[in-house]
């Protein structure tokens, strides 16, 4: 269990301050009509997601009022799923590597802390996966478009 | 505890009141992590408010206000620094531990470019640190 969370944070140092080049890559993972900009929203919007469950779960898993085997049945399968999405389709190995390995450790999570914890980790690697994919969105350039395009 | 930070943010540095008082936990996190370096994004929803993620949470909702120009706010959901760089409608009172008091100016020349070209490298240091200016 310490040794996963170990991983995790390290992984998450290694992409901390560098860019991955798997983030990289995606602006070049074409989509529909040979264009890239719905794969670069459609990823951080699947990661968004996943994120936000992730704190509600810590945050009900810390509250404590809960017990753990209902917690894992109702996580467990919900990030496999999106390990499965974020390598699949974006083909963000090393990220969806991170889920994988978060996923089986919190199988076998002993306690509601360790669970909290976990959840908190991936969350935060997650976090800065998906703000770096927020970096190549041209959020200004997609303003105007639209703002042109009218009602 | 440091009641006051020095903020660089692409070819600027600005000073930061820390709210030791109204937020001693969320300053106390603050401080322990300096130096903290990030990369600036704009928000989406909020004009005027920069952010850049920190690696670990800080749970305790302190001094929840509604954000005015120059507060330092943290974002417990995205695990965000956020920094209100001038007027602004917030989408509601966010734990805010700090307020920039010196070089608003500055950091709002820096911070109003990243909407158009996000990735401003920020820093958050000590007043005692060496003075650098980060890449923009």
């Amino acid at each position: 269990m310490s040794e996963i969370l170990q991983q995790i944070r390290t992984a998450r140092e290694e992409i901390w301050d560098e860019e991955p080049l798997e983030v990289k890559q995606l602006s070049s993972r074409k989509a529909a009509r040979g264009q890239a900009a719905t794969t670069m929203l459609y990823a951080t919007t699947k990661l968004a997601t996943l994120i936000t469950f992730l704190n509600h779960m810590r945050g009900v898993a810390r509250d404590g009022d809960v017990d753990l085997a209902t917690m894992k049945a109702v996580t467990v399968p919900y990030v496999r799923f999106h390990a499965g999405v974020i390598g699949g389709f974006y083909q963000l190995a090393e990220t969806a590597r991170i889920v994988r390995l978060a996923e089986g450790a919190l199988e076998e999570a002993g306690s509601l802390d360790e669970f909290a914890s976990l959840v908190g980790e991936l969350s935060i690697y997650l976090n800065r996966i998906d703000y770096w994919i927020d970096l190549h969105i041209p959020w200004a350039a997609f303003g105007r478009v639209f703002e042109e395009l009218g009602p | 505890m440091e009641k006051e930070i020095r903020i660089v943010i692409g070819g600027e540095e600005c000073r930061a009141e820390l709210l030791v008082e109204e937020a001693p936990h969320i300053c106390a996190a603050i401080v322990a992590a300096l130096p903290l370096n990030g990369v600036l994004s704009h928000a989406k929803l909020v004009d005027r408010e920069v952010f850049f993620p920190i690696p670990f949470f800080i749970d305790e909702q302190e001094n929840l206000k509604t954000s005015e120009k120059g507060d330092l706010a943290f974002w417990n959901g995205r695990q965000s620094v956020c920094i209100f760089f001038d007027d602004m409608v917030p989408l509601g009172a966010t734990p805010t531990f700090g307020r920039i008091t010196a070089n608003l100016e500055g950091f709002q020349r820096e911070a109003a470019k990243v909407w158009e070209a996000p990735g401003t490298k920020i820093t958050f240091d000590r007043l005692s640190a060496s003075a650098g200016r980060a890449e923009p």
